[in-house]
């Protein structure tokens, strides 16, 4: 067998010093990669059910003024709910559940219940972004999953947006609006950049990266109007508002009741309600209608009476997600 | 970072991202230059910064995590991930790799550096993973004895005697490629 020489001290100090120099790191890779980090963090925190949401408000003067909006049905049901469940165990539980499990409409209607709560516009909003961010994770944890069980979630998603951008809309200053949209402005830009990293392993992975692209990128043109210009972006949600009001009380009158349609029949008053899945008359309430949205459109943007790539599906109201999703 | 290291860490456990950023902007150049030197290639050099930081998060996602000296925890998984490379296929210093990184204005010159550098790498890939690490450690990051013995998770005697171990075993290899 053959012998060799090892190599002598000084020639491996050299050879060992030939690795010294790195070449330099792209700044561009460099600061791509910093972001990718970053954004994952801010998902893994979101998918884990950060509980650092803002808190509810304490400002006890605006409640004495009666801007806190009553806590509609659907608390109280839900508080029925949680105690069923065994108190709040479930909703802990529930927390890291997805789509396709069966304890994501208990997730759900606890979202519901803390954007509720919670009453000051800027927490409310920050919550609501929160919660939207949840819907990106699920969808990218969720595997593989039949269309059906997408499809609320991009609602949700959606629907949790518009109700962010609702409070600026409506809050009773303008620079509340303005720091609403600051807030959100900065989210979406978030929201972009996961939703382009993100590996979608459910359904067709390429339409759900555009639907919610096209979604996030509406509302960031939204959130630019709105803030040159409050009035407009009035405006265009109350467009859209009455828009799916319409479109809703047309589904009403054309969907059978649970009962069976009765030929001849008129509509009781609950048939044509466009309007009544809200608290009240401020528009910021309505978690009766899922995802803390006030009850109105997931088809407002800037451009049409539309968005997104596929079927636009009304807020998962409790029912809804309840049939979708199983008890 | 090792003054207030552990809240920080803490803060890292609750996915708080300023905290996260820190440590994030403090390890990713060193790793970078660390796997750029392990495969010469700026692609997985990159790669392994993300999966290092990826895993970190994993970690921290199942409630564990480093709570102390953070930068050994990550110089292990960097060299964790590194291994499994190396176990896989790839082949240091491809003839595709030597050709981008020889520039074209100084082939020659770059050329002979990046097949030299290819030589210490081969080397290095000859020793166990544990003198590898003391080596690269230790020569190259600047790291002592102690924080060498907390990234392998061995102790400070057994770094020394690896460093013996190692210098003698590259000496061997490169000594034999010289040949």
């Amino acid at each position: 067998m053959q012998k060799h020489e090892p190599l002598a001290e000084a020639k491996l100090d050299r050879a060992l010093h030939g690795l010294d120099k790195v070449p330099s790191r792209s700044p561009d890779r460099a600061q791509r990669a910093r972001a990718d980090f970053l954004d994952r963090a801010h998902l893994l925190a979101t998918a884990l059910g950060d509980t650092r949401s803002p808190a509810p408000s304490s400002d006890s003067s605006k409640q004495r003024k009666g801007i806190r909006p009553m806590i509609p049905a659907i608390a109280s049901l839900l508080l029925a709910l949680g105690l069923v469940l065994g108190g709040g165990g479930a909703a802990f539980a529930a927390q890291d559940a997805l789509p396709n499990e069966p304890l994501y409409p208990v997730k759900l209607l606890a979202e519901d219940a803390q954007v509720t709560i919670t009453t000051e516009a800027d927490a409310r909003a920050a919550l609501l972004l929160q919660y939207a961010d949840r819907r990106i994770a699920e969808l990218g944890m969720l595997g593989q999953a039949a269309p059906d069980q997408i499809e609320p979630v991009v609602a949700r998603f959606e629907e949790q947006l518009n109700s962010a951008l609702r409070l600026a809309a409506e809050a009773s200053d303008s620079e509340l609006a303005l720091r609403i949209l600051a807030r959100i402005q900065a989210q979406l830009e978030v929201q972009s950049r996961v939703v382009a990293g993100i590996e979608f392993a459910a359904g067709d992975p390429l339409r759900i990266r555009e639907r919610l692209q096209t979604a996030v990128q509406q509302r960031l043109e939204l959130c630019r109007l709105g803030t040159e210009n409050p009035g407009s972006l009035r405006e265009q949600i109350r467009e859209r508002d009455q828009a799916q009001d319409q479109l809703r009380q047309h589904e009403r009158t054309q969907m059978p009741t649970d009962a069976g349609p009765q030929p001849g029949a008129t509509p009781g008053p609950n048939a044509t309600s466009g309007s009544s899945n809200g608290p009240g008359s401020d528009g910021q309430g309505g978690t009766g209608s899922g995802g803390g949205a006030s009850g109105s459109s997931s088809a407002w943007g800037p451009g049409g009476p539309s968005y997104g790539a596929g079927p636009l599906t009304p807020t998962p109201s409790a029912t809804h997600i309840k049939k979708r999703f199983g008890n | 970072m090792s003054g207030s290291e552990a809240h920080i860490l803490a803060r890292c456990s609750a996915f708080d991202l300023d905290a996260l950023s820190a440590v994030y902007d403090r390890f990713s150049p060193a790793l970078y230059r660390y796997a750029w030197r392990l495969t010469g290639n700026d692609d997985l050099a990159e790669e392994c910064v993300a999966e290092t930081f990826g895993r970190y998060l994993a970690a921290l996602r199942a409630g564990a995590g480093p709570t102390q000296n953070v930068r050994a925890y990550l110089y292990r998984v960097a060299h964790n991930w590194i291994g499994d490379q190396w176990r896989r296929t790839w082949d240091v210093g491809t003839h595709e790799e030597l050709e981008r990184t020889a520039g074209p204005a100084n082939t020659s010159q770059a050329a002979e550096k990046s097949i030299e550098q290819n030589r210490v790498r081969r080397a290095l890939r000859s020793l166990t993973p544990d003198q590898r690490q003391v080596i690269v450690l230790k020569f190259y990051e600047g790291l002592d004895n102690r924080e060498v013995a907390q990234a392998i998770g061995k102790p400070v005697g057994s770094v020394k005697s690896l460093q013996h171990r190692a210098l003698q075993s590259l000496a061997r290899a490169l000594g034999r490629e010289e040949e």
